[in-house]
């Protein structure tokens, strides 16, 4: 009778488990056009045409698309290597400042050039054994689309992108040959004041901007 | 007595003949016959255009191994490249393989950029980390010209 039971709750708790495994399947693209549909939707709104709102209007962006990115692991992937170089403090101090640049780059890019650009998801790739996966999707413009893929990986806090493929470059790659290079010549701690150079130039600009 | 004597002497001088022309047959080919000195790891591109079987793995420049087979996975239509990679040469597995261009209009090659995640990748393992080849008249075409 026991053996019964034993068997049935297992059976029961197996078909709990089908549903929400098939769920899980969908989940990356979930995670990225949910935040960048939003984002896109600031974008477009016509309450921050006015040049005075543009930075309200990047901090907003900021705020949603930062959830949908994992820059530890951005940081630590561009780093390869030398990320174990680095005390804890100073991974956090990079990621940090890291981050932002990555951010000013893109946000510079996507706020100064959109023209009504919208995102095509074509396919999403779940790897079948390790906890990754691909999304690819398209920006749709009027002069010819971008291809630009995400990869993701799975973390506590669900599905997050580590890596960005535009036009099958990937900015991982083009940020860890160059820091490979700094960092043969120069020590962890000057690279973080490197980047943060990078940021206060890119924060003068924008200031003079607005 | 002398007869079976100069009869010895040809079958040993074929009989180094013919290792002579095996040994060269495994070289100039570049057969592997013993010395397993190298594993196997498997890469997934979206293409790889002009890529080769035998074309070279590098990785700082050095090369580290060779093309060993390309195929079409048929369930997501992408290229799927077996690698073989010298036995020493340990990769992280967050390392990245780009199909990239000797030169300009060169041959193509993979290029290895090195990781540093911990987890090592055993033989057979799959780099997931890729970049396909660029195709530079696309690119130009689509940026010159413009899409429709």
């Amino acid at each position: 009778m026991k053996v019964c039971i034993a068997v049935i709750t297992g059976v029961l708790a197996l078909l709990l488990l089908a549903p929400t495994d098939a769920l899980r399947a969908a989940e990356p693209q979930a995670a990225l056009q949910g935040p960048m549909e939003e984002a896109l939707s600031i974008l477009r709104d016509p309450q921050y045409k006015d040049a005075a709102r543009k930075t309200e209007q990047r901090r907003l962006i900021w705020e949603v698309v930062y959830k949908v990115f994992d820059f530890e692991e951005v940081s630590r992937r561009a780093l390869a290597r030398d990320w174990e170089k680095l005390s804890p403090e100073q991974q956090e101090e990079f990621s940090q400042v890291f981050s932002d640049v990555l951010g000013n780059v893109y946000l510079d890019r996507i706020q100064g050039a959109y023209q009504d650009e919208t995102i095509a998801y074509l396919a999403e790739v779940v790897h079948e054994s390790k906890p990754l996966a691909v999304v690819k999707t398209h920006i749709v413009r009027k002069s010819g689309n971008i291809p630009v893929d995400y990869s993701l990986h799975k973390t506590a806090d669900g599905w997050r992108v580590y890596d960005v493929k535009v036009e099958g470059v990937s900015l991982i790659k083009n940020y860890r040959t160059q820091f490979q290079e700094i960092l043969s010549k120069d020590s962890p701690a000057q690279l973080i004041v490197r980047l943060r150079e990078k940021l206060a130039e890119q924060r003068k600009t924008l200031d003079s901007q607005s | 007595m002398r007869k079976s004597s100069v009869e010895l002497s040809v079958g040993v001088f074929v009989l180094i003949g013919i290792l002579c022309v095996g040994y060269l047959t495994i070289k100039l080919g570049k057969m592997e016959l013993l010395g397993e000195n190298h594993y196997n790891l498997v890469a997934r591109f979206d293409s790889v255009t002009g890529l080769r079987v035998g074309a070279s793995v590098e990785m700082a420049g050095v090369p580290v191994g060779k093309v060993a087979a390309i195929e079409l996975d048929p369930e997501r239509l992408a290229a799927r490249v077996r690698l073989k990679i010298e036995r020493q040469v340990q990769l992280h597995d967050d390392v990245i393989a780009s199909v990239k261009t000797a030169g300009l209009i060169g041959d193509k090659y993979i290029k290895l950029t090195p990781g540093g995640s911990g987890t090592m990748l055993e033989p057979d393992d799959e780099i997931t980390e890729t970049e396909s080849a660029v195709d530079l008249e696309e690119l130009i075409s689509k940026y010159v010209f413009g899409g429709v």
